[in-house]
């Protein structure tokens, strides 16, 4: 039998039984030995309570989507088994809970074909450990010895979480876990081919979509983050609040959204970088304030982690349904920018982005990733931390020798004017959200009204000159073509490519600038196909109706989806078979 | 507080901008600028390290008269874009001003929050009990009865009374004027100015346009100065005057000294100058 190193894990309990940790621990054990992994989790949607699952892909190579169905599930419970178990492919392993897997087998006369593992996890945490809540750390032993994560690893992995905790915790725990490895070792005859191989290399870092948009936004020197908690963004609040004061920064929790955006310009004025992250019933509050930063022409970072709406919604659920919102976010003509990441690696990068094309346009960014995309967790290079110092660059005084006053809205062909910052001697100015003229006094007269409508709208021609930015993935010279945003992005790029395997000529584009629109990039590649599709997570096609609008003539196939889940590359890939006939 | 770095000593007049008041004859706000002015001269802070920022209203026009850095935002949003001015740059000294719709009643909800952590900025409020801008109709401090096109029958609304909200969400410095004493109001901006911490004033402000029936005359014979009896540590002194059913008492109500948010959150109460270095070496453990 030939060993298979990319294989699909998923754990399922309940919430307490330490589901998401026992995760963890096998994500960064695959992490450590340079093996590539994308995971996730659900969470229940009330604070406690109701089942859990957690999935982890390992690959040799880089993952761009969570897979599809289990190579392995790891069932703590019969009702993990009745959730999760249709997600088992035809050739998985189950391994269970020894005492329910007589119940399970008798129930579920298709495990008949499957190969099946039973540990006494339950037995084991009770009677040898003399602590129930260690059962988790049975299962992830016995997981280790069948899959191949290194005992060792793992072992060491127990002492940084556990000793700081207590000697005790920590002494469980790695019992549990030596008797589950060693249980497994001794009395389970593998048949299975799945073997976690451990690779060359320095290790990685595993972040989740939220934690790198924290981390990335650290990075590309924002100092100023003010937030209001909301499901599913608190996360990047939550790591903000603990990284940004060691550096002199400052995570402010606000008293609402209204107040967070406000800070945000607040600060932008003040010459810091700055940022909020929310979700949408936030980013529907923000709007006006939006349109302030539009006005004043004040360069700060919005991220939008989307989740099910409109209202309250799905809180716990992604979709991909703020768009428009997104695009108009203001009343009136409001030139800004909206961006969306398309991995979880990209996370961490489009916040250097974001801020580049804030300060460069001076205007608003909405970085725009979703609850899937947050709570996926991918292994990045430790080099994208290393080779950055992170360091905010000063906000450079304007030039006032060539001017007998400082005008901050100055007109200009590019649509910038000369900013200047307080405490910037000479400079001093007044922002404001009214229309006004070069020198910020309200103006309302046609001509001044005409000039400075046309100026703000110039910036976004640069915009999307200075800062296109789109993937292009497939065959170079494809006859399907599928266009996605976001979170979208990486299994739509697995799809393509496998597509292109099986000798289909599909070619994939993920624009990573969404609005506005890098029409010059688009255009050719819509031209360049013979039928072309457009897959996203919401109900109506938001971005393909943008495109039309966009795209003279331009109408593409829409495929959707709207049930809180992510879209899967199986879903697009079966769309680029239907369509090759 | 940051002085100026003048050679001589700046005045009043030095404060002001190029642009001219847009208000209306009469308007209590004249009064209330020239009070800054003075405070400004009288404290010498340095016009390009000071932030005025204010929302929208008839007085929230003020920065644009005022020699210094000023953001004129959105409706009832003028104390979250202080904070966030004060919390990213500390160092600099930030002033808002506006008038009673917007600090009562759409960006009333931010007043608890900015005066519970002190942030250290000074806040006045020109309270005509009525909106001006949109051409009169009842504010969160009008009285029962006020009649306006949008009240034609009378208010039937009881009004807050901003002083002793203020005084319960702990505001560490609460004051009140009267437009008509710029003197006293000059020396009440002066300290708010000098507090370290949250400082609000109550200044009232009349709208002869829209308001008539609460004018000079009106106040005139309702001010009354704050008893000497009085102390600035007496809260529950402060509430009972600030409740009075038949007095605007005019002073200080009430000072605390407590550590400002900044004065708490970074030591010395600024930014780290040079900024740390991030610790990625620390950060890459944390996540693998």
């Amino acid at each position: 039998m030939e060993a298979v190193h990319d294989f699909i894990i998923g754990i399922g309990g309940e919430s307490g039984e330490g589901v998401v940790l026992a995760g963890d621990i096998l994500n960064i054990a695959a992490a450590r030995m340079n093996i590539h992994t994308a995971g996730f989790r659900t969470f229940p949607a009330e604070a406690r309570g109701g089942p859990s699952v957690v999935k982890i892909r390992l690959c040799q190579d880089h993952v761009y989507s969570l897979g599809d169905e289990y190579d392995i599930l790891i069932a703590f419970n019969e009702d993990a088994y009745g959730l999760h178990g249709a997600d088992l492919s035809a050739t998985g392993v189950l391994l269970i809970d020894a005492e329910t897997s007589e119940a399970i087998l008798d129930r579920h006369p298709e495990l008949k074909n499957k190969t099946v593992y039973a540990v006494p996890m339950d037995r084991i945490s009770k009677k040898e450990i003399g602590d129930p809540k260690t059962k988790n750390m049975v299962a992830v032993g016995a997981a280790a010895a069948i899959f191949g994560f290194s005992r060792e690893l793992i072992e060491k992995n127990l002492g940084e979480r556990f000793l700081k905790r207590s000697e005790k915790v920590y002494h469980n725990n790695l019992a549990a876990f030596v008797a589950g490895y060693e249980y497994a070792r001794d009395h389970i005859a593998k048949t299975d081919p799945f073997s976690a191989k451990e690779a060359q290399g320095d290790g990685f870092v595993v972040l989740s979509g939220n934690e790198a948009i924290a981390l990335g936004a650290l990075y590309a020197g924002c100092r100023f983050y003010g937030g209001y908690p909301i499901t599913p963004a608190s996360e990047i609040m939550e790591i903000v609040a603990s990284e940004f004061p060691k550096v002199g920064g400052a995570m402010y929790q606000a008293e609402d959204e209204i107040a967070s955006i406000g800070m945000v310009l607040g600060a932008a004025f003040a010459g810091v970088r700055s940022m909020t992250a929310t979700s949408g019933p936030g980013l529907s509050l923000m709007a006006e304030l939006i349109g302030l930063g539009c006005m004043a022409e004040l360069p700060c970072v919005v991220v939008d982690v989307q989740r099910g709406g409109p209202s309250t919604g799905l809180p716990t659920k992604t979709e991909q349904g703020d768009l428009n919102l997104a695009i108009t976010a203001s009343h009136g003509d409001a030139p800004h920018a909206v961006v969306a990441a398309v991995s979880v690696r990209d996370c961490f990068e489009i916040m250097e982005y974001a801020f580049d094309v804030a300060e460069a346009y001076q205007v608003p960014v909405i970085v725009l990733t979703d609850q899937a995309l947050g709570f996926r967790r991918a292994d990045l290079s430790k080099t994208l931390l290393t080779e950055r110092s992170g360091k905010p660059a000063p906000v450079p005084p304007p030039d006032l020798t060539e001017q007998a006053r400082f005008l901050r809205y100055k007109i200009t062909e590019s649509g910038v004017s000369p900013r200047a910052i307080p405490g910037m001697r000479g400079a001093a100015h007044v922002v404001t959200g009214l229309e006004h003229g070069e020198d910020t006094k309200p103006a309302y007269d046609p001509p001044t009204r005409r000039a400075m409508m046309e100026k703000r709208q110039r910036k976004m021609d640069g915009i999307a000159r200075d800062f296109a930015s789109v993937l292009r993935f497939g065959d170079p010279n494809p006859e399907i073509g599928v266009i996605g945003w976001g979170s979208t992005g990486g299994p739509l790029r697995e799809a393509v490519e496998i597509a292109c395997a099986k000798g289909i000529k599909a070619g994939g584009l993920v624009p990573r600038l969404l609005y506005p629109s890098p029409n010059h990039l688009i255009k050719p590649f819509i031209e360049s196909c013979k039928k072309v599709f457009v897959i996203e997570g919401n109900l109506t096609g938001q971005y393909a109706g943008f495109l039309r609008s966009q795209i003279p003539g331009f109408d593409p196939m829409l495929v959707t989806r709207y049930d809180g889940l992510p879209i899967q590359r199986s879903e697009i890939l079966r769309k680029l078979e239907e369509m090759a006939g | 507080m940051n002085p100026t770095s003048a050679t001589t000593p700046l005045k009043p007049a030095d404060y002001k901008s190029a642009r001219k008041p847009v208000w209306c004859p009469g308007c209590g706000d004249y009064g209330v600028l020239n009070s800054i002015f003075a405070a400004l001269a009288q404290v010498q802070l340095d016009p390009d390290r000071l932030v005025v920022v204010s929302g929208i209203g008839c007085s929230s026009r003020m920065p644009g008269f005022i020699r210094a850095y000023g953001f004129h935002g959105a409706h009832g949003r003028a104390v979250p874009v202080a904070v966030g001015v004060k919390v990213s740059r500390p160092e600099l000294d930030v002033l808002v001003v506006g008038g009673d719709g917007d600090a009562f009643s759409i960006g009333g909800g931010h007043l608890p929050h900015a005066a519970r952590r002190n942030i250290n900025l000074t806040y006045i409020v020109m309270d005509n009990e009525i909106y001006g801008l949109t051409k009169g109709q009842t504010s969160p401090t009008s009285s029962k009865g006020t009649i306006t096109k949008a009240s034609p029958y009378g208010s039937v609304e009881q009004p807050i009374e901003p002083i002793s909200l203020l005084l319960a969400y702990g505001a560490t410095f609460v004051a009140r004027g009267f437009s008509s004493n710029v003197k006293e109001i000059a020396a009440m901006f002066e300290r708010g100015i000098r507090h370290k911490g949250f400082s609000f004033i109550q200044v009232l402000s009349p709208c002869l346009t829209f308001n008539k029936a609460i004018g000079y005359d009106y106040f005139q014979e309702r001010v009354a100065p704050l008893p000497e009896s009085h102390t600035t540590d007496d809260l529950y002194g402060a509430m009972r005057y600030a409740r009075d059913p038949q007095k605007y008492y005019l002073g200080v109500y009430y000072e605390a000294d407590r550590p400002s948010y900044t004065d708490t959150i970074y030591s010395g109460g600024r930014r780290p100058e040079p900024e740390p270095p991030i610790e990625t070496e620390r950060i890459l453990k944390r996540f693998s």
